[in-house]
């Protein structure tokens, strides 16, 4: 899987959506490329960071 | 308002989707009006749990008005809509895509650019809760 392919399915992959094949794939490509590894972390903490904001009952 | 409009309630989707369809167009209607002060994310978002240390609820603050400020100036509408359902609400694909009329093809790719466009402008802002090099422990940092 190339790293342009897997970057465009970081949201899917945070939110568990993809299947187990295409999960695999993308896992595999993030521990062998160092780049899109680095842009999945940043990925990951923006929407961590994001989701610490909380609605007003 | 939900209540005087229970009876367009028709059973089609779910009670939570139609009640999120009414806040959103609210949300919009309000937004038009308010567009001025673009203030309503910011009053109606909160970061909870302070636990009154000084230090810890500046950095606190600070990190919160950045994200705030991101989400509120940098995202277009179409994108922080589809942000605030699924990040702070945890709406599922299918209940934004209910909510908005959107396919679920163009759900995930309208949350996927939403997402990557966020996390731009918070490098841009270069927050520092992203950078790799920052190396601060303080606890109200790490917790965030």
């Amino acid at each position: 899987m190339k790293c342009q392919k897997v970057i465009s399915l970081f949201t899917e992959y945070y939110d568990d959506e993809l299947s187990q094949k295409i999960r695999t794939a993308v896992k595999d490509h993030l521990d062998q490329c160092e780049e899109c590894k680095a842009k999945h972390k940043e990925f990951n903490k923006s929407i961590k960071l994001l989701k610490k904001l909380k609605p007003l009952e | 308002m939900a209540y005087r409009k229970i009876h367009t309630f028709l059973y089609k989707a779910k009670f939570r989707t139609w009640l999120s369809k009414i806040a959103l167009n609210l949300f919009r209607q309000k937004h038009r009006q308010k567009r001025k002060h673009e203030s309503l994310i910011l009053e109606e978002i909160m970061i909870p749990g302070e636990d009154g240390n000084p230090e810890r609820k500046i950095i606190k603050s600070e990190l919160q008005w950045c994200i705030i400020h991101n989400l509120q100036h940098h995202l277009p509408e179409k994108y922080r809509v589809v942000l605030v359902l699924r990040d702070l609400q945890s709406f599922s694909y299918k209940e934004i895509s209910e909510t908005l009329g959107w396919s679920i093809s163009k759900t995930k790719t309208m949350l996927h650019r939403g997402r990557q466009l966020f996390r731009n402008t918070l490098l841009n802002a270069k927050c520092k809760a992203l950078t790799d090099d920052y190396c601060c422990t303080c606890e109200g940092v790490q917790d965030l």
